[in-house]
């Protein structure tokens, strides 16, 4: 759900700089939050790793079982395959969802026509959980990492179209008077103009993007026949293995926090000229 | 809002707009079922659109329709309120203090961006293929963005605020209720809106992988008896629920916070 939550923290922001700015510096909480925050876990961690060991639990194993029950299945290599699994179709359906999201996301926030025609078809499929998808894609398509490609890019295609339409209707008419000023063709026109000007639509987009697309591909994963993180998971759960579980959802909570650094570090990057940005 | 300021900020009437967005779905609907007619669709098994209608019908007739959602639509509310609550209180905590924050927010952060999906196999291994399961999972989803965006709005209370409070002696629950709520209220909105989709989807997912009830359930019985048509019915039937679930929220916030602008939050996807 970190998607959610910097969906409602940067979409303020980027509407007006003012605001990002807190209001008292140095009690700020947009910022990283200390490390020290992390001790109510590690706390926790270790109370369960002392109780754990006391009673052994079927559904509570301690921390150290997660670790030795993980390298288990790391050392059978069936990890590292499943992790790479999941990367990949996590990789390719972003970029496709974004190269997708942004076509049609520059096309309808461009033309006021397709704006008027399309709006609700688009606010329906904004509202249709992505997750419905997987069991109709099985029945056609069949228990294929395609079948998985489709629906997570089908899922991961709206919040970059919703963003990059967005930018492209708010694109400042000075830009177009330029475009024309100069006499640009169409092609550089695009290239130039319109891109830059919707490209941190398409960040942002990509941003609320990133967990979609991981979510997805797990559900495709958990419930279906591919194989992936998300299929060792549900087998893990099937076996009552729940240190295993455990393991695994640590596994999925560092791809997931990795994926957020990555991005917000190529995010950073791309826009330091830009402050209004996030 | 008033029905001046509405009609102010849209440019001519708001019916016409709404007819001519329905002529794609419309021309849509009638090429598909034209294509269906002439054999043209890619799969032999996808239905038209006149099958899922009388597929729709069936289910509502035999009340397998309305009991499915009725019973996600209530594991995604219950769970939602659960949720929200424990997120809200969460989030009063680490806004008001900043002890708190600094010794927990890291925790939080970490917790939160673990996909909940992956928490499911961990809930049905607790709790079973129970609807307790399903409303657990409904519910962590929904504490994170609610936690984070009441914790902004309460930290967001101006210097000037602090200073009238301390002034005024007010005791650390009348500096909640009348203070810290009232400014975190547009930012938990928001929030609140994005918990509630996300608890849908859930609960949805909950159920294609283990609780046998509602519609994520149904869809997978569905798929295994090979009924396209039902599958299709349930799958658009669900994109209109979390259509109007959403926009009963929006009602609801307009007749409690008639001031709050929700275009915000139009620049947010549908949830994980």
């Amino acid at each position: 759900m970190a998607t959610d939550v910097q969906t409602s923290r940067s979409a303020p922001a980027k509407r007006s700089p003012a605001r990002r700015r807190d209001p008292r510096p140095g009690r700020g909480r947009g910022g990283t939050a200390p490390l020290r925050g992390l001790l109510p876990l590690v706390v926790l961690l270790g109370v369960w790793q002392l109780i754990g060991l006391a009673h052994q639990s079927v559904f509570f194993p301690p921390p150290s079982q997660w670790i030795s029950q993980t390298a288990t299945l790391a050392s059978g290599g069936g990890l590292w395959t499943a992790v790479r699994q999941t990367l990949v179709t996590f990789v390719l359906s972003l970029i496709i969802a974004t190269v997708i999201g942004t076509a049609l996301g520059l096309l309808i926030g461009r033309s006021p026509l397709l704006e008027r025609l399309l709006s609700p078809l688009l606010e329906f499929f904004r509202f249709l959980p992505g997750v419905t998808l997987v069991p109709l894609a099985v029945l056609f398509v069949g228990y294929t990492q395609s079948m998985e490609l489709y629906v997570v890019v089908f899922g991961a295609i709206w919040p970059v179209l919703l963003q990059v339409r967005l930018a492209a209707r708010e694109i400042d008419p000075v830009l177009l008077d330029v475009r024309r000023a100069l006499r640009l063709s169409r092609f550089d026109a695009f290239r130039k103009i319109m891109l830059p000007a919707v490209a941190p639509g398409i960040m942002l987009g990509v941003v609320i993007a990133a967990p979609l697309t991981l979510v997805l591909a797990l559900v495709v994963e958990v419930s279906t026949q591919v194989s992936g993180i998300g299929k060792l998971l549900e087998t893990a759960q099937q076996s009552f293995l729940a240190a295993e579980v455990f393991g695994l959802i640590v596994i999925v909570g560092v791809i997931a926090l990795v994926i957020n650094v990555l991005l917000s570090l190529i995010s950073a990057r791309l826009f330091r000229y830009r402050p209004s940005s996030s | 809002m008033t029905a001046v300021a509405r009609s102010r900020r849209r440019t001519g009437p708001p019916s016409l707009n709404w007819l001519v967005g329905l002529i794609i779905p419309v021309a849509l609907i009638a090429a598909w079922q034209i294509a269906k007619s002439a054999g043209a669709l890619p799969y032999t098994n996808v239905p038209s659109p006149l099958q899922i209608w009388d597929a729709a019908v069936q289910l509502a007739g035999n009340g397998q329709l309305g009991g499915n959602f009725g019973h996600t639509i209530a594991v995604c509310l219950i769970g939602w309120a659960i949720g929200s609550a424990i997120g809200a209180a969460a989030g009063v905590a680490l806004g008001l203090s900043h002890r708190v924050w600094s010794y927990s927010m890291a925790s939080v952060d970490v917790l939160r961006s673990i996909p909940a999906i992956s928490f499911i196999p961990i809930a049905v291994i607790i709790f079973l293929q129970t609807t307790t399961m399903e409303v657990s999972i409904a519910a962590w989803v929904s504490i994170w963005p609610v936690a984070v965006s009441t914790m902004t709005g309460v930290a967001g209370v101006s210097a000037e605020h602090r200073e009238l409070a301390a002034s005024l002696r007010l005791n650390w629950r009348a500096q909640v209720s009348k203070l810290a709520l009232p400014t975190a209220l547009p930012k938990m909105l928001v929030a609140l809106r994005l918990a509630l989709s996300g608890a849908l989807v859930l609960a949805i997912v909950a159920e294609i992988v283990g609780n046998p009830h509602g519609v994520g359930y149904a869809l997978v019985n569905a798929q295994q008896q090979s009924e396209p048509a039902q599958m299709f019915a349930y799958i658009l039937l669900t994109g209109v629920v979390g259509l109007v679930l959403n926009g009963l929220l929006t009602l609801a916030y307009r007749r409690l916070a008639p001031g709050f602008h929700l275009a915000e939050s139009r620049r947010t996807g549908n949830g994980n």
